[in-house]
């Protein structure tokens, strides 16, 4: 059992850190141990996190905002020395978020963060982050970030993706993605994953170009539906594909036979998948 | 019949008959449908067609910037006619800067109606010379072969330096679309309100090389207040006309929805060449090539030259009668007795020209670039070919015009307001009670290209003007060409991608523009772009609720084509009170 690491506000990681960061043996029974990072404030500007993402209002905070604000506590986690996988090539795969209650800018937030995990996936192993706010003792938002590791081993086993339902598009529209997107949106997420930031630096890890943050463009779809979206509702989103830098994609959304939001972002192929529905 | 264009499938190649992949466009227009107009609606769309200028302005709700972006899709953003260039922008200025404005516009003289006081905004509308490929070419065209080393460097210094034009019809276009921009501007107001704002638009104390000297100092004053910078100045850029936009008093007999469709209906109208089965290319799929068996009624161009006679009264303020005396209009249609060897005469004297020019190009400038310059003036043939049963050439006599007390260019100004009001006429009359499973019933192109090609032939070749034999003595200036078409199959998507996909440019005109790039609200004495903020910028298509998308025949849409509406935090505020 890992003690719990108690914050004041969560810890600055350096990047240094995340790179030498070294895979600890896996326990016997093959679980990931539970690990957990809580912070009594979180606290973190917006502005230019909303410029970035285009959100037109940085109150109530944006749906995907939380996750930045919990960000030194991931990284607490998946640096913990007892935490079995490097950190490096691990790719953000689908996401859950319970938005419970609109969070106003300013609102006094702390909050928590652990792994549970793996479960076999076709070419390495799932495992998921969770994340929980608060305003005083009440969860305003969670969310459940899946993540994939080639290190863990895969069961070769295809998984046929649900189907999500149709939409009839009440929104399509062409998203430039600009070559110094990944830098941008690192310097205000604080994530320089090498993957996104420069033709070279993304090489070194098997992709012709930088690729976009995955929280990037949930966000930015997120801004695009605008006022279609508000907390209380549950966003569940899949990334099928990398976005490279510099290019160009297609964001259409719409509403289902269920009156329910789906979103889709694609290139050639399907990206990017989002439903949000009723909390 | 419809036009029932599909995606190309299973690797087949698309062409201007398929529908476009995607659409990549700030743009608001985007590729529509027209709705169908019911006889209601229809009527509604006559009042707009004779609006009178408002007598004064009373308080009102303050717009929206979403009712600015409306106005602004209907206006600036939308040339109505296929030659579409970045040669205008707008300034919008608020409410105080509009109180300024008045002062300033007061100092003018020949206004052709009064300045009003309380404008809620201003529009302040910017123009430059017409520029193109085209233009381009033209620097090459009407040189003789030794000299043309000289001449031609000095032509292109000229035009560069001096906004000379190569000939004079190129420098009339620039007008012509000015003033149809200036009649648009008077149903948008309208529109983008719901009916409750009026605009009142001058232009004639704008017009004309007279005009811009005589108003000098106080023109400098205006340009400075709506944020014109030196730069644009030394381009080209001069004033066009001022709108003041306020509510007025006299209620619109418009609602809502009606002003919605009517918006929809207006940017979904685009020019229309082909007549089927006349002169659609051997690919083309059947319903271009088979003819039709229907005519253009009489009665249609009628009621367009009823309505061109009036914006001409509108524009110039000179009586109904003396309108009719000024507009020279020639009809050489294949409806009329002697019509069809009249067009035909027309089309190989335009061809004749294109032949000369071809040969006349100085091969020092077509050689080393592969013949580009020549095959262009080849291409041009197919853009002057004329096509459509009713077929009309128009001009002015600048001799009568001058002699009538008009400015010859406030003249032309006012003709391109006439010639675009004629043709809303015979466009929405081709989408009343559309038949299910048509596009249309009757479509009109207007066209300068064979009206330049003519010119062309004028000035280099001693060829007459197209006008010259039907107003004999009357030293006629022909400017525009109508030719009308009945018909239930709009156009192929590939006319309207022309202007809309970078890749597929037309050589002959600009792509769509962006709101941020040819309009800026002036706030605080700072140009705003207006629809750049942040990171984002606009991919809203405008009136979109009425849904008129063209789609295939199984209901699929052109990604991107439907836009995403603006976040409404930002298109709800008032823009001048962030």
């Amino acid at each position: 059992m890992v003690p719990v690491m108690q914050f004041d506000t969560p810890p600055d990681v350096s990047l240094l850190r995340v790179a030498v960061k070294r895979a600890a043996p896996l326990p016997a029974d093959g679980k990931i141990p539970h690990i957990e990072a809580r912070a009594s404030r979180l606290e973190r500007p917006v502005a230019e996190y909303a410029r970035v993402c285009g959100f037109s209002t940085d109150t109530p905070l944006p749906l995907t905002f939380p996750d930045l604000l919990a960000r030194g506590l991931h990284l607490a986690v998946l640096t913990h020395p007892a935490f079995p996988l490097r950190l490096f090539g691990i790719i953000h795969t689908e996401q859950r978020i319970e938005a419970l209650r609109p969070i106003a800018l300013g609102e006094a937030l702390s909050g928590r963060a652990w792994v549970s995990g793996p479960r076999p996936a076709r070419r390495g192993g799932e495992f998921d982050l969770h994340t929980e706010v608060f305003a005083g003792d009440t969860c305003v938002w969670r969310a459940t970030t899946t993540i994939l590791s080639r290190a863990l081993p895969g069961d070769g086993e295809r998984r046929v993706r649900p189907q999500p339902a149709p939409f009839v598009a009440d929104r399509s529209t062409v998203w430039d993605l600009s070559a110094d997107l990944g830098r941008r949106y690192a310097a205000v997420s604080g994530d320089h994953n090498p993957v996104h930031l420069w033709p070279l630096t993304a090489r070194l890890f098997g992709f012709k170009r930088p690729i976009v943050h995955g929280w990037w463009a949930l966000a930015r779809a997120l801004a695009e539906l605008d006022n279609d979206v508000s907390a209380p509702c549950v966003l569940t989103a899949s990334f099928h594909s990398p976005l490279p830098l510099p290019g160009r994609v297609t964001f259409s959304s719409g509403r289902t036979s269920a009156g329910h939001h789906r979103f889709e972002v694609r290139r050639k192929e399907t990206c990017l998948i989002g439903a949000i529905e009723p909390a | 019949m419809s036009r029932a264009a599909g995606f190309a499938e299973g690797g087949a190649r698309r062409d201007r008959y398929t529908l476009p992949e995607e659409l990549h466009s700030g743009n608001p227009v985007g590729y529509r449908t027209r709705p169908s107009l019911t006889t209601a609606e229809a009527a509604a769309a006559s009042w707009l067609l004779s609006l009178e200028p408002p007598s004064a302005f009373v308080p009102g709700a303050a717009p929206t910037e979403s009712e600015l972006f409306h106005e602004a899709a209907l206006g600036v953003l939308s040339a109505r006619q296929s030659t579409n260039y970045l040669g205008h922008r707008q300034a919008t200025l608020g409410e105080a800067d509009s109180a300024r404005l008045a002062a300033l516009l007061g100092e003018l003289r020949g206004h052709e109606r009064p300045v009003l006081p309380g404008a809620q905004y201003t529009h302040v509308a910017f123009t430059r010379p017409y520029r193109t490929a085209f233009t381009f070419l033209l620097t090459f065209i009407g040189h003789a072969a030794f000299s043309s080393l000289f001449t031609v460097p000095r032509r292109a210094w000229q035009k560069r330096f001096h906004h000379a034009d190569d000939i004079p019809t190129i420098g009339y276009l620039q007008h012509l679309h000015v003033g149809i921009w200036a009649d648009a501007s008077e149903r948008a107001a309208v529109l983008a309100s719901s009916g409750r704002r009026r605009a009142n638009v001058l232009m004639r104390a704008f017009s004309g090389a007279a005009a811009q000297e005589a108003g000098g100092p106080v023109l400098r004053r205006i340009e400075e207040l709506a944020g014109l910078t030196a730069e644009e100045r030394a381009a080209g850029w001069r004033i066009a006309f001022v709108a003041q936009v306020g509510a007025t008093a006299e209620p619109a007999p418009l609602d809502e929805p009606t002003c919605r469709k009517l918006g929809a209906t207006l940017l979904s109208l685009r020019s229309e060449r082909i007549q089927p089965g006349v002169n659609a290319e051997e690919k083309a799929p059947a319903p271009y090539r088979t003819r039709q068996d229907m005519d253009v009624p009489e009665r249609l161009p009628e009621m367009a030259g009823r309505a061109a006679y009036n914006a001409f009264c509108h524009w110039t303020g000179v009586e109904r009668d003396t309108a009719k005396r000024l507009l020279l209009l020639e009809r050489i249609d294949v409806l009329t007795d002697g019509g069809k060897e009249r067009l035909r005469g027309v089309r190989k004297d335009l061809e004749d020209i294109t032949d000369r020019v071809v040969e006349g190009i100085p091969l020092w400038a077509d050689l080393p670039t592969l013949n580009a310059l020549s095959k262009n003036a080849m291409r041009g043939k197919k853009a002057f070919a004329l096509a459509g049963q009713r077929i009309y050439v128009g001009g002015l006599s600048r001799p009568e015009v001058t002699a009538a007390g008009l400015d010859f260019t406030h003249a032309v100004r006012a003709f391109g307001a006439a010639s675009a009001r004629s043709a809303l006429v015979c466009e929405l009359s081709g989408c009343l009670d559309i038949p299910e499973g048509c596009d249309l019933l009757a479509g009109i192109c207007l066209m300068a290209g064979p009206v330049n090609q003519n010119d062309i032939g004028k000035q280099f070749y001693g060829y007459k003007d197209l006008l010259a034999e039907a107003f004999a003595g009357r030293d006629p200036t022909s400017l525009l060409v109508w030719t009308l078409k009945a018909k239930t199959v709009a156009d192929p998507i590939g006319n309207e991608e022309q202007l809309l996909n970078a890749r597929r440019k037309g050589a002959l005109v600009d792509l769509r523009p962006a709101p941020h790039e040819v309009v800026w609200m002036q706030i605080e004495g700072r140009r705003s772009p207006m629809r750049r903020r942040d990171s984002r910028t606009n991919g809203e298509r405008a009136f979109a609720d009425q849904d008129n998308f063209v789609r295939d025949q199984g209901g699929l849409e052109i990604p991107g084509n439907r836009g995403s509406a603006w976040p409404a935090a930002w298109s709800g505020e008032n823009p001048w009170s962030r």
